[in-house]
């Protein structure tokens, strides 16, 4: 059902929306890209205005979780 | 080594000596009773009363130390693995995470939290578990 490795997991959810969270910082936006060290978020939340889509790369040893939240 | 009746005798009186000591004092604090204890000696000039005897004049008998009871779980991956289906809360340096624990990977587990959502949590980051 799930896969064995936290990287591998991310990687199934790909396109979906996404809040990940770090020792200080908790990022949302939808998950673009995901490698074994490296995750990609395009951020849709940054609250700098519309249209300001920004693209954040994240260490996967930096994350502490990940949530993907129900649609509502 | 077998004791001669003289040194079985001397032996006897120094044992009463150290008890009359000791019960003489059974009133004072427990400080000053330790210090008599500690300063029992005695001295037989030409004789080695000690002859590898261990003498202890301690009245009390100290209970052994109960050995620390060890958990059925070694790690922390053993004591998640056991909370399966367990609503738990997690907290990792960003701050606590609750939820349905409904799988433990190699290096993650996987919430239900309260709205629904799925949370991966990764293992490496976890400080605390507890069961709610």
């Amino acid at each position: 059902m799930f896969q064995e490795t936290f990287a591998a997991e991310l990687a199934t959810h790909v396109g979906s929306r996404v809040e990940v969270a770090t020792d200080n910082n908790l990022v949302d936006g939808i998950l673009s890209t995901v490698t074994p060290n490296l995750v990609l978020v395009i951020e849709v939340n940054s609250g700098y205005g519309y249209g300001e889509n920004t693209t954040l790369y994240l260490s996967v040893d930096a994350i502490n979780f990940v949530r993907f939240p129900v649609a509502a | 080594m077998a004791l001669t009746n003289r040194q079985k005798y001397l032996l006897q009186l120094t044992n009463q000596l150290s008890q009359n000591l000791i019960a003489s004092n059974n009133t004072n604090t427990n400080a000053n009773d330790a210090e008599v204890r500690n300063n029992v000696s005695v001295d037989l000039p030409g004789f080695d009363f000690n002859a590898g005897f261990n003498f202890d004049f301690d009245t009390e008998t100290e209970a052994p130390a109960e050995p620390t009871p060890t958990p059925d779980s070694t790690t922390l991956r053993d004591v998640l693995m056991d909370l399966v289906n367990e609503q738990v809360e997690v907290t990792t340096p960003f701050g606590p995470v609750t939820g349905t624990l409904i799988a433990v990977k190699s290096d993650y587990i996987v919430l239900i939290d309260a709205d629904g959502s799925q949370v991966l949590v990764r293992m490496e980051n976890i400080e605390l578990v507890s069961n709610l």
